[in-house]
């Protein structure tokens, strides 16, 4: 606190004061060791009285890729607006780096959601869409147009950036989508059926891009689909969700190796995971 | 076509009737009386082109700053839209008094007239496109910890621009009647507009010049849409998403 003032009375920029938070959120030294999103008993109810959510737990570790399976209106949706800190549990407890999710978006952990459509602004091109979120963020501009050129390169659209998203096909602007949502170097990505649209060649290999992305970035992926191969192919760890209300009921490990590419998906222990988890969908829809 | 199909007819009615020119004059002496007095129809035309146009753009700046003010807050929303509704029912003619006694006679009081008559379009399509907005961009802004004013201009503003420029394009059109009507109460100055020219040439029972006078108000509502709708759709061109 006391930094702060100095900060305030030499008037230094403000960034300055703002990067000085109360004792409390000073950074645990030990922080890294401590599961990054932490969902203990927790309980959504939304108006109207549609509990969404029931004793739903969950532990991720930073850095975790964790795919959510469920069957349709379990809650899948809702627990990733809810780690995103866009809406409050009725009951339970949810954290990120030990602090609310909305707080933690805030101070320590900047987190980004995909959509299932790409939601890209139709009236800004592609560099403009990915720069957006600096925009709101209040960067400084030509931070912000470095950093959302290298956004642009790394999802390989980089011959596309001045084109509008009515020029582009439907995996381009997911590859747009993926760009904004990167460029804020976040360290949580809440992915929500982010390639459900998408035919199988597209799908695959935005897969295989996304994985290689988050091999170098390391960022805490939940990543929320429909198709059980790419759950398995992509994650580290998948979670089958009960009917609503959503909770935990399966939690397997993909014992996969980390160099995963198109053979992989042929292989036998591929078949035997993905069977697997198909089975656990199959019985907590039963 | 069409045009040449509904002259023959006029012509013939006139014939067959035996209608007199007072009645119903014949489309080649409402030609020969507009030719006639030309420069005195282009000027009215021009004067009453600018008073819409004045009225347009009034309308255009204000009732997007109202369907603004209506999208920050429901409780603005909920208690000023009954004035709106107001402006759209009431009838012009009841009101147009009032205005001349508050604004004089003269191009004030005509381009308010248009004004609130070509008001209530852009109020509610602007209000409309406000408001509905993909719920997954609001939730984007707000992950970014988006401020109201961030979200306005970045997102809900050009958002609105395809319900504004139908707006637009419904405004246009009322903003012509609106001038015509206005100069039928107030337009009694140095300067006469259609809407003045019209009724004075059929009080005198000039039937040929009064229709030619019409005919020039239609082409400029015409004139007006057209401009409007072009430049709109111009705009609109970034606005369209593919559909892949
Ligand atoms: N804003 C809301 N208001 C009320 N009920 C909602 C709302 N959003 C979702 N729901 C309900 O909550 C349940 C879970 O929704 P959701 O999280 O979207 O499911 P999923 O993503 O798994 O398909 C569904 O039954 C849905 O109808
Ligand atoms: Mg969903």
């Amino acid at each position: 606190m006391g930094v702060c003032n100095i900060g305030k009375i030499r008037g230094l920029p403000y960034t300055w004061g703002k990067a000085c938070l109360p004792p409390q959120h000073v950074e645990n030294p030990l922080a890294p060791l401590a599961p990054q999103l932490v969902a203990d008993q927790l309980r959504l109810d939304y108006p109207g009285g549609v509990t969404a959510l029931r004793d739903l737990t969950l532990r991720v570790p930073a850095g975790q890729f964790v795919s959510v399976l469920g069957p349709s209106g379990c809650g899948k949706s809702t627990l990733l607006r809810l780690m995103g800190g866009l809406i409050n549990s009725s009951e339970g407890i949810l954290t990120v780096d030990g602090q609310p999710p909305s707080m933690a978006r805030q101070r320590s952990a900047k987190m980004s959601f995909v959509f299932q459509d790409a939601t890209l602004l139709p009236w800004r091109t592609v560099i403009g869409n990915v720069r957006l979120p600096l925009e709101l963020l209040r960067q400084p501009a030509a931070e912000q147009q470095v950093k959302a050129i290298n956004a642009t390169e790394l999802v390989g659209l980089a011959e596309f950036a001045t084109r509008y998203p009515r020029e582009l096909s439907g995996g381009m602007r997911m590859r747009a989508s993926l760009a904004r949502a990167l460029v804020t170097q976040p360290k949580v990505l809440l992915l929500d059926e982010p390639f459900g649209a998408l035919d199988d060649i597209t799908r695959s290999q935005l897969n295989e891009d996304l994985l290689n992305l988050w091999q170098r970035n390391g960022w805490t992926a939940v990543f929320v689909t429909h198709n059980i191969a790419e759950a398995v192919f992509l994650s580290q760890r998948v979670i089958v969700m009960s009917p609503r209300p959503g909770r935990v009921v399966a939690d397997i490990p993909v014992s996969l190796p980390s160099t995963r590419n198109a053979a992989l998906r042929a292989s036998a222990d591929f078949a035997r995971l993905a069977g697997e988890v198909s089975e656990q969908l199959r019985k907590a829809c039963a | 076509m069409l045009l040449v199909l509904v002259v023959i007819a006029w012509h013939s009615v006139v014939v067959a009737f035996g209608l007199k020119p007072y009645q119903l004059p014949l489309p080649s002496r409402v030609v020969k009386a507009g030719w006639e007095r030309h420069w005195e129809l282009a000027d009215a035309t021009a004067m009453t082109s600018l008073a819409a146009t004045g009225g347009f753009l009034l309308s255009l700046s204000v009732g997007t700053l109202i369907g603004i003010a209506f999208s920050q807050s429901r409780a603005i929303a909920r208690s000023v839209y009954p004035y709106a509704i107001f402006l759209q029912t009431v009838p012009i003619v009841a009101i147009a008094p009032i205005i001349i006694n508050w604004f004089g006679t003269g191009l004030q009081s005509v381009i308010v007239v248009a004004f609130i008559i070509s008001l209530f379009p852009i109020i509610t399509n602007i209000y409309a496109g406000l408001t509905t907005i993909d719920p997954n961009l609001l939730e984007l802004f707000q992950l970014h910890n988006a401020s109201r004013w961030q979200t306005l201009t970045k997102l809900q503003l050009p958002g609105a621009v395809p319900n504004l420029v139908t707006g637009a394009k419904v405004s246009a059109g009322l903003s012509v009647i609106g001038a015509i009507v206005g100069e039928f109460f107030a337009g009694a100055t140095d300067l006469y507009g259609l809407g003045y020219l019209i009724p004075q040439a059929l009080g005198q029972l000039k039937m040929d010049y009064g229709f030619a006078a019409v005919i020039c108000s239609a082409l400029l509502g015409l004139v007006v849409f057209g401009t409007v709708s072009i430049v709109g759709e111009r705009l609109l061109r970034r606005w369209r998403i593919g559909n892949h």
